[in-house]
């Protein structure tokens, strides 16, 4: 992992990481059954650095802000990491929100660019909102159909700048990113958080659960998401890990991705780890009744040898079989978000998986 | 090829047997969420049930936001 004690935001702790890993895997993303990209952090470099040097040909220098409204995916990460090489002010933007509220957002943020997806746009573009956010000067589009109406938009994947961007320092107590939350009130608020609070966030979350090259990372939270965003992107990228992207959270999905890709630490809400503990409820119930004996057996075996701390090596040599439907390489669930009952948590660490509970 | 009034009645009858309802007791306006009391991932298991039965991939982008049976027939007739 990097010494981030040394770095001053999170562009020059991304950009130290992006050529300190380079011949490492930091991101995979696949489509159902399909794995559409792998990347290492050399090309993860090869894929942002043109779109930095575009965005700074077109005026983005020091405390610009641009605006991600976008599903979890690779091009989320490049595009924020060249907007932090550039300087720039991040607005991660909730990609649920209805067209209007994110134009509210996007006038109330001062972003004067905007990176999102061709199936977001198509609403954003036709929404009477837009005439209000007179800011967003440049929109880049993501997948676009070739015979789209981009609506003044421009085509993410052909906004490139020729030559080498230049880095843009920046200092720990200046502004990274505008993160919207409703709070209890309802009425959404911009958040100012700093380099250092991701640096300093980075250093105690990576003190917990560490990240090294070779861990997997799976993401379904919503990036734009303070979770996600640290423990999905930052987090792993400073140690070497990867994230793996899902383009749809079926759940069978969902499901299959845990072993295909050895998935280490996932994310969820309280909503999905409960749906995953009645699954796995159901497949402990229809055991055999002697089957059933000898795994509630060895589940309090587990329970005792582990009852003041996890022991991963044990858990996964008693519980064999669940540990290996999980991949066999799951180390813990990061669950936030909602209220998670405790007995969910519990259920989960008896089986020798702790869920950090945020 | 189906009409869209075709794609839409089917959509409703699958999801009245998928949850368990009496047949003709969804109307295509109905807001999903609403009517048949389901989260999110219930609603993704129902989206994986119309996919099969209609043979077509209705990417998540495609159901964003979307709560009635009218528009989630029209996104699949659409794929069809």
């Amino acid at each position: 992992m990097l010494d981030l004690s040394k770095y001053q935001s999170i562009g020059e702790a991304l950009r130290d990481a992006l050529d300190q890993f380079s011949n490492e895997v930091c991101l995979i993303e696949a489509d159902r059954a399909r794995e559409k990209e792998r990347l290492t952090y050399r090309t993860f470099k090869e894929r942002a650095h043109p779109l930095a040097k575009a965005l700074q040909d077109g005026g983005f220098s020091a405390g610009s802000r641009a605006s991600i409204i976008m599903t979890n995916q690779s091009k989320w990460l490049i595009s924020a990491y060249a907007i932090f090489f550039t300087g720039g002010v991040l607005v991660p933007l909730d990609y649920k929100l209805t067209p209007d509220e994110q134009w509210q957002l996007l006038k109330h943020s001062g972003a004067t660019v905007l990176i999102t997806e061709y199936p977001i746009w198509r609403q954003l573009s036709a929404s009477a909102g837009r005439t209000a956010a007179t800011n967003v000067q440049t929109v880049l589009v993501t997948e676009a159909p070739a015979n789209a109406d981009l609506a003044g938009a421009k085509r993410w994947e052909e906004f490139r700048g020729a030559g080498e961007p230049v880095f843009i320092a920046r200092k720990r107590q200046d502004t990274a990113c505008i993160v919207y939350s409703s709070g209890t009130g309802g009425r959404p608020k911009g958040c100012m958080m700093t380099h250092e609070d991701y640096l300093e966030q980075c250093v105690a979350l990576t003190s917990l659960y560490p990240f090294w090259p070779g861990v997997r990372y799976l993401s379904i939270l919503p990036t734009n998401h303070a979770i996600d965003f640290m423990v999905g992107f930052f987090g792993p990228f400073t140690c070497g890990a990867a994230v793996v992207h899902l383009r749809t959270l079926r759940p069978e999905y969902v499901r299959e991705a845990f072993p295909k890709y050895k998935i280490t630490y996932v994310s969820l809400v309280p909503l999905v780890l409960k749906n995953l503990q009645k699954g796995l409820q159901a497949r402990f119930d229809a055991l055999p009744p002697g089957k059933r004996r000898v795994f509630e057996f060895l589940v309090g075996i587990n329970k005792a040898l582990t009852k003041s701390r996890p022991r991963l090596g044990i858990s996964r040599r008693l519980l064999k079989q669940v540990h290996e439907a999980f991949g066999g390489e799951l180390r813990a669930i990061i669950v936030g978000g909602a209220f998670s009952e405790p007995q969910t948590l519990q259920f989960f660490y008896d089986l020798g998986i702790p869920v950090a509970n945020g | 090829m189906r009409t869209l009034e075709q794609t839409t009645q089917e959509v409703l009858d699958l999801a009245a047997k998928h949850f368990q309802l009496p047949t003709g007791s969804l109307a295509p306006g109905d807001d999903f969420f609403k009517k048949l009391a389901i989260d999110s991932l219930q609603t993704l298991e129902m989206l994986s049930r119309l996919e099969n039965h209609f043979g077509i991939e209705l990417p998540d982008y495609e159901v964003q936001g979307v709560s009635d049976f009218k528009t989630l027939a029209e996104r699949i007739q659409s794929r069809l």
